[in-house]
């Protein structure tokens, strides 16, 4: 006979459940049920070296086409409807727990497959203020944080600062979204980042002129080498 | 537990049935504890763990109910029940809002002691003198029960107090006297605030305050027009304070909350706080308490970040609000909210077949977006109406389909007019202003929609609805989201098919009636149904005027409507006096009547003049002016006065007489015919006066009933249409002496209250429904 456990209250009324297919899930799962949860799997074959996205022919062709500035850019899964319920729930439902079970996904497979160099500081791609009140936190800091604390990195969560408010990057072509970021960034002059090897942390690379442009920022500044994590490569 | 989306549903389940069944049943108290005991015990088992767990829930209502129901020998209610009028002096707290009523100030007292003796109960007090929320009191006090109805189906003012946990009424005769005041600091917040919202509200808002009052704080009162025009608008919804107003305010304030605040956290609490506050302002009634409580439990699943299901929150908010009062789950506001949100959560998701999913949306023109947009809204609304049709059927006996098109332009009108109301109470005056301004203007428009839509065809009254088709509509209703997971579309058609049908049913009348003369109580004032086969339906006077407690209103509209009569073949009014003709402008106005009888003195009369406004053209007008058969289907009356050579000064006198006849059943209707009219009869129609049923004539006054007359009519049964106080003090003793002769077979309005009788024209049933008396008839002659 199995001890006898008190009843949770708020699984009564807020039962666990899946986040994807909505059935109830029992207490040793998180946020997804086995079923789900086994539908996602790490980004680690077939990617491109620098940018991180998927190869085709062992020819990357966004790399081909864009100059990127950052050193690698790694993502630990590629987007799919699954990572998208989830990064929906994580930003738009300030489900932050979501984020932090995501980020310690992450940072596992950071350690498992270890595809940066030595780290000297991690840090979020920033939020301008008014956005961040708005939505109530900025989810990038919530992943890098967690992140940190896992990997055991120094975490800077206001290294890159927003110098102007941008329009949301999901609305726009590629074109626009360059546009948009350039010079929208600028450095706490409070840290010294001369020959410093710096992680950013988003949740989705899409085209990767955010963090383009944050690290043509950093590597003004003097920055070693830069590198870019995020969940989900779209 | 784990096929349902929450286990809070088969546990308000159980707890709602044993509710249900408590309420009829009674167990002993010990067996309950001993079964929950045992259950507990039984529950380390764990295969039975969760069958256990549930049983449990039922028998823990069983419990709570039989504590609610547990009253104390020293309770008011028992002392009253024992002496209906105590005049002792009294000790008692006044623990609600002191209000002022137009005559008198009046509250709640908790009583505390009378004559020395501990008491306990809650009664309303009027007073005049000036007292507060908290003061202790002692005086002289003159102590009532409030009087149930005497009425078939009429609304029973004492069971809706006792409902509101008040049980009886009283005045001081004497001086009161403060002892000392004992206030909760809440409280006080509470109704602070809600008079500081009552006088913010009169000040700025001119003749729409009324309104706003009611709809932003929950105070019906002085609705007037209002109700009864957004009733036939199909509108009433937006009177009630509930899902859409709480949504909006929570809006409102998590919006400011979210500016102040850095923390959501501390917001969200604060809104709960804030949603709970405002639920107290509105006096918990069902409808806010159940939003505020799933806005609440949202709030909640926010905090702990978890995905809320919607019906898990209904069902908690439903299992919260029956553990704090489960008396309210018989409340209609809370039957009519938790079935709307209901139907809004699982009915309406599945019956879109012409609803389009969200991506096939935005490949639409926008002329269509929008047609699309309002043929969701008007579906919606249609679908909310029909499966709401068992409950306002039953309660209201309405149905309502004016909301389909209502709604379109009322719902977005009301969410402008919300904020703009919040707005305008909370900006200092100079800026309020401006926005008075639009409001009046929005407001005006709404008044012009909604009268509008109250003309439209589409409002049905009068509807017959018995339990039976209430229980199974029901029944069906939960059963379609059950029934959905099955994946059976013959089954689920066949289900909704009988759903349908079985409210169709209200709409043609199927049952068959046996004849049946009922005596309505309205106090000092005639008014008598006659029912044959559904077919034949004769009202002989229309009871007592508008101002009057026992209105047609207020005394027989409740068996009109629960009955489905909507439609009379005969109104005689007797004569010319306001306790005869008093309810004939509110028949007219809202019944058909298809022949009004009356005499050609009536016609004389200045009343007349106001009346004839109300009759239609499909009114047919029957003038007496000599002796005359009515004759139906089943029963034959005869009018036998005043015959066109009698003549008398005094209106009483020239009161139709009729008698009726049906079968071996006779009936002798004497309106208010004095001793002078009495004797015109012995001499003239002699023949034509036995009778076995006397309506005895002018209210039990000594002016009538002569002994020649009593003993030449030799009635067996006889009744009395007056109260037992009165400013004329009827019935007169001498009149009661002279009936002494038929002992119990006398029924009297003021201690009886409403006389039925039932026939089949060889025997009867007399059914009284205030002293609850029944006596048999066996053999007529």
């Amino acid at each position: 006979m199995k001890q006898f456990k008190p009843i949770n209250p708020f699984d009564l009324i807020f039962p666990k459940i899946c986040l994807n297919c909505g059935i109830r899930i029992n207490s040793d799962e998180k946020f997804l049920c086995n079923n789900c949860f086994s539908s996602l799997h790490y980004f680690s074959e077939n990617y491109c070296e620098i940018c991180g996205g998927l190869k085709e022919e062992n020819s990357c062709r966004i790399c081909e086409t864009n100059d990127f500035l950052f050193d690698k850019a790694r993502s630990a899964y590629q987007l799919n409807s699954t990572l998208s319920k989830l990064i929906h729930s994580f930003k738009y439902e300030e489900m932050t727990s979501l984020g932090k079970f995501m980020a310690i996904q992450t940072a596992e497979f950071v350690r498992k497959y270890n595809p940066f160099e030595k780290v000297d500081f991690i840090t979020p791609v920033p939020l301008h203020t008014v956005k961040t009140r708005i939505r109530g936190f900025n989810q990038a800091e919530v992943l890098s944080a967690e992140i940190g604390k896992n990997l055991n990195i120094r975490h800077l969560s206001n290294l890159v600062l927003r110098k102007r408010f941008t329009e949301t990057q999901t609305k726009l072509s590629r074109k626009n979204r360059i546009k948009n970021v350039s010079n929208a960034f600028g450095l706490n002059k409070k840290y010294n980042i001369k020959r410093k090897n710096i992680l950013i942390i988003d949740d989705v690379f899409t085209t990767g002129s955010t963090v383009n442009a944050i690290c043509s920022t950093l590597k003004n500044s003097g920055a070693d080498k830069v590198f870019v994590l995020t969940i989900a490569r779209a | 537990m784990k096929k349902f989306p929450s286990a809070m549903l088969p546990i308000t389940f159980s707890w709602i049935v044993g509710i249900l069944l408590a309420s009829v049943l009674s167990i002993p108290f010990w067996i309950v504890i001993f079964t929950i005991v045992a259950l507990i015990t039984l529950s380390f088992v764990k295969n039975i763990r969760n069958i256990v767990i549930i049983l449990s829930f039922f028998f823990l209502a069983f419990f709570r109910v039989n504590v609610s129901q547990f009253v104390q020998t020293n309770h008011i209610k028992n002392l009253l029940t024992v002496k209906t009028d105590i005049q002792q002096p009294i000790k008692g707290r006044i623990v609600s809002e002191v209000n002022f009523n137009g005559k008198r100030n009046f509250a709640e007292l908790e009583l505390i002691e009378i004559k020395g003796l501990p008491v306990q109960g809650k009664i309303s007090f009027s007073f005049d003198d000036n007292l507060q929320y908290g003061d202790i009191i002692e005086t002289i006090a003159f102590l009532q029960k409030y009087n149930n109805s005497s009425n078939p189906f009429s609304f029973d003012y004492a069971e809706f107090l006792e409902f509101k946990k008040i049980y009886g009424k009283g005045y001081p005769k004497t001086e009161i006297k403060i002892i000392e005041s004992e206030r909760s600091l809440l409280k006080i917040g509470v109704i602070n605030v809600r008079s500081w919202l009552r006088n913010r509200i009169n000040e700025r808002f001119g003749e729409y305050s009324g309104f706003i009052r009611a709809i932003l704080i929950g105070e019906k009162q002085d609705l007037s027009d209002w109700k009864q025009k957004l009733n036939q608008a199909g509108l009433s919804h937006i009177l009630a304070v509930s899902g859409l107003h709480v949504g909006i305010l929570s809006l409102v304030f998590f919006l400011i909350l979210k500016i102040i605040f850095r923390n959501r956290y501390l917001s969200r609490i604060l809104l709960i706080l804030i949603l709970l506050f405002y639920a107290a302002i509105c006096g918990w009634t069902p409808s806010v308490t159940r939003a505020v409580i799933m806005i609440s439990l949202y709030l909640i699943s926010k905090m702990i970040q978890r995905k809320p299901n919607s019906n898990s929150i209904l069902a908690t908010s439903l299992f919260i609000i029956t553990i704090f009062d489960p008396k309210q789950l018989f409340s209609i506001g809370l039957q009519l909210s938790f079935t709307a949100v209901f139907i809004l959560l699982n009915i309406l998701p599945q019956i879109r077949y012409i609803k389009l999913k969200r991506d096939e949306i935005i490949l639409l023109s926008f002329g269509k977006k929008i047609l699309n947009g309002i043929l969701t809204l008007m579906f919606s609304s249609a679908i909310i109406s029909i499966c709401l049709a068992p409950v306002t059927m039953y309660y209201f006996h309405q149905f309502n389909l004016n909301g389909i098109l209502a709604n379109l332009i009322a719902i977005p009108l009301i969410s402008l007019i919300l904020p703009l109301s919040i707005v305008i109470i909370i900006l200092p005056s100079f800026v309020a202003v401006y926005y008075i301004f639009s409001f009046k203007i929005v407001m005006q428009f709404f008044n012009f929609w909604s009268n509008l839509s109250a003309s439209l065809p589409l409002h049905f009254d009068f509807l017959r609805f018995n339990s039976w088709q209430f229980f199974i509509s029901l029944i069906l209703l939960i059963s379609f989201p059950i029934i959905k997971n099955f994946k059976k579309r013959k089954l689920t058609l066949t289900l909704y098919t009988l759903f349908f049908v079985n409210i169709a049913f209200s709409f043609i009348n199927l049952e068959k009636d046996v004849f049946k003369i009922t005596f309505f109580d309205c106090d000092v004032g005639d008014m008598f149904l006659i029912e044959a086969d559904n077919s034949q339906k004769m009202l002989i006077d229309t009871g007592p005027p508008e101002f009057s407690k026992k209105h047609f209103k207020y005394s027989a509209l409740g068996y009109f409507q629960k009955k489905g009569i909507s439609e009379i073949d005969y109104i005689i009014i007797t004569h010319a006096h306001n306790d005869h003709y008093g309810g004939l402008e509110y028949i007219l106005i809202n019944m058909k009547v298809k022949n009004l009888v009356m005499t050609d003195d009536f016609q004389k009369r200045g009343i007349w003049n106001y009346l004839k406004k109300f009759v239609t053209k499909d009114t047919n007008i029957i003038t007496v002016n000599d002796v005359m058969n009515i004759s139906t289907k089943d029963y034959q009356c005869q009018i036998i006065h005043p015959d066109k050579n009698y003549f008398h000064g005094n209106i009483n006198n020239m009161s139709i007489v009729i008698h009726l006849d049906f079968d071996e059943l006779q009936v002798l209707f004497t309106g208010d015919i004095e001793e002078e009219g009495e004797e015109y009869l012995l001499h003239n129609y002699c023949m034509e006066l036995d009778a076995d049923i006397l309506k005895i004539g002018h209210h039990g006054s000594k002016t009538s009933s002569t002994s020649e007359f009593i003993e030449k009519v030799s009635p067996d049964y006889a009744f009395i249409p007056t109260s037992m106080k009165n400013k004329f003090a009827f019935p007169h003793k001498i009149t009661l002496q002279k009936y002494d002769f038929l002992g119990k077979n006398l029924f009297i309005a003021g201690i009886d209250g409403a006389l039925q009788v039932s026939s089949d024209g060889k025997s009867a049933v007399f059914k009284t429904f205030k002293s609850k008396r029944i006596v048999y008839a066996s053999e007529l002659n």
